[in-house]
């Protein structure tokens, strides 16, 4: 960075102030996921609008290109990356595009610790404070894929089995 | 009960780093998105980053041995500051190198202090003062700067040099205050 040139200039917002934000650059954008103090999940990016994910979301993470985000509802979901900035520039088809977004059934009150993509595992921290690790199949088939994508097939079926 | 404890503030303290009326406790710690550094943060403007060498692996021996790598003592923001960022290292076999963020509050708005480890030393490089008070630093997996105005406005610290300046809404610098 060169210092003595420095400015800082508006790139984007949020509706509301978020206390837990991430910026994510993609290959063709960049933007930002925010968790408000209610539960909004926001993303905003670049000249695109700010748009919720979700009211009722209680923690999110971005690894292995998915949002992953547990909610209210007791569930885990994975939001690829990829779909965020199509469903920034268009609302018609929000409603489409995130039904097919892969949920799991996690334990109530959970909240995301932190995401491995090497190991594929999702660490949570229960209620009571105890953490447990799962290996949703997102996580699992990203690795399954990149192994494919490199012609390591032995791999992939050891990944699978 | 825990399988390792990083004692802060082990060493003897000096006192141009520690004033009497500081507050001894970090207000804030940070990892590296990208290698194994934590960076801890002190309200009147000290910073200490630690290289954790953590150990993954199976085996027996401690789980991590932690060295401080750089200290810094920041001179702009006396007693305000309150979060820090690593962004994205450079990390070699021989060296490592990163930059730090350092958020503080003046009188009336807040300031991003730029602090620059080289692989031996933290450096103080520049500061920038944003438009409002009580924003946050946004964390980044890759080298971008970024500010959460109170009011949920984003802004990207960049060089003027590669942006066109009509665009862009610019502030001073902490030095034209």
């Amino acid at each position: 960075m060169n210092i003595d040139n420095q400015i800082s200039t508006p790139f984007s917002r949020f509706s509301n102030f978020c206390f837990v934000a991430q910026h994510v650059t993609l290959s063709t954008t960049e933007l930002c996921v925010g968790l408000t103090g209610s539960g909004k999940l926001q993303v905003c990016g670049g000249e695109l609008s700010c748009l919720t994910l979700a009211s009722n979301a209680t923690s999110f993470a971005v690894a292995s290109g998915y949002l992953i985000f547990t909610t209210g509802a007791h569930e885990a979901v994975f939001a690829p990356m990829e779909d965020l900035p199509t469903l920034l520039m268009s609302d018609n088809n929000s409603k489409d595009i995130t039904s097919d977004w892969e949920k799991r059934r996690v334990e109530r009150g959970s909240r995301i610790v932190v995401c491995v993509p090497s190991s594929m595992s999702l660490v949570l921290q229960m209620p009571r404070g105890n953490l447990e690790t799962i290996n949703p199949r997102p996580l699992v088939l990203e690795v399954v894929r990149q192994d494919l994508n490199a012609y390591a097939f032995r791999y992939s079926i050891e990944v699978v089995f | 009960m825990s399988s390792m404890q990083l004692a802060l503030l082990a060493g003897p303290l000096d006192k141009s780093q520690f004033p009497r009326s500081a507050a001894r406790v970090p207000v804030h710690t940070c990892f590296s998105p990208s290698s194994d550094v934590l960076g801890v943060l002190w309200e009147h403007g000290y910073v200490e980053v630690y290289h954790l060498r953590t150990r993954l692996g199976p085996g027996r021996g401690k789980v991590m041995q932690p060295t401080k790598i750089g200290i810094c003592s920041l001179n702009e923001t006396n007693n305000h500051c309150r979060q820090i960022v690593i962004l994205a290292s450079t990390c070699n076999a021989d060296s490592l190198s990163f930059t730090t963020l350092i958020l503080g509050s003046l009188s009336e708005s807040d300031v991003v202090v730029i602090t620059q480890f080289n692989g031996q030393r933290i450096t103080e490089t520049g500061a920038v003062a944003m438009t409002s008070r009580n924003g946050r630093l946004v964390r980044s997996s890759t080298d971008a700067c970024v500010w959460e105005a109170e009011d949920g406005k984003l802004f990207r610290c960049s060089n003027s040099s590669s942006s066109n300046h009509q665009d862009l809404i610019s502030f001073h610098t902490l030095s034209e205050y």
